[in-house]
């Protein structure tokens, strides 16, 4: 973390963009909603990191932890192409191939694919995905409308 | 009593323990459990951390159809 949550609140205040847009607190932050629930003076700071977030993508910025990034856009795009709910395995694979190709680790890979055997065996990675829904075409709608 | 349970995708995967809880515990406190039809994933910290937008649309439909069938 390189900003503390009240100095990009105070940044915020003093319209220090660039400095918000390309910090790693943002991507840093996991929305636990402990500081909005405890700030004193009731702002909303989680929702703050969310929205410098969403920003620092739409401009296109250089993001210094991308694959925080790229794991939000494949958790969306997972859902919308399974029609409405997630393929957790199929996001995993995904993303762990996408780490591998940006700084092949055997030893990472190794201990993803444990962690995956792992929860096979206690039966909580499903290698088969959820079925499509029968909203799908309305779930594709609200993807098509947001993007837009 | 009849209550309204939204799972979500990760209580039929990687959190089947927290669902095997919850099916064990409802019936000892009088719940009955019903899952909106056909339900769909909320977007969870993805859908709120890239796109606003998707964060409030995707949960609207399992809630508007909660909505719509809860008499009382």
């Amino acid at each position: 973390m390189d900003l503390l949550p009240d100095r990009v609140i105070r940044l915020a205040l003093l319209g220090q963009e660039e400095l918000l847009l390309g910090s790693r607190t943002i991507w840093f932050c996991s929305a636990c909603e402990t500081c909005t629930t405890r700030c004193p003076n009731g702002i909303n700071i989680a929702g703050v990191m969310d929205w410098l977030k969403e920003e620092a993508v739409r401009r296109g910025k250089a993001l210094p932890q991308p694959e925080v990034a790229a794991f939000h856009r494949f958790f969306l795009e997972s859902i919308q192409r399974a029609g409405g709910r997630l393929p957790e395995a199929a996001l995993m694979r995904r993303f762990t191939l996408f780490k591998l190709r940006r700084r092949p680790q055997a030893r990472e890979l190794w201990e993803n694919l444990k962690l995956g055997f792992a929860l096979f065996k206690r039966g909580r990675l499903r290698p088969v995905g959820p079925p499509a829904l029968r909203g799908r075409a309305q779930i594709e709608k609200i993807f098509q409308k947001a993007e837009s | 009593m009849k209550v309204s349970y939204y799972p979500g995708c990760s209580l039929e995967g990687t959190a089947a323990d927290y669902a095997a809880s919850i099916a064990g515990v409802a019936p000892l406190l009088g719940l009955e459990l019903a899952e909106p039809e056909d339900w769909n994933c909320c977007g969870a910290s993805a859908a709120h951390s890239l796109n606003h937008r998707l964060a409030m649309e995707l949960p609207s439909l399992p809630i508007r159809f909660v909505a719509n069938h809860t008499i009382g």
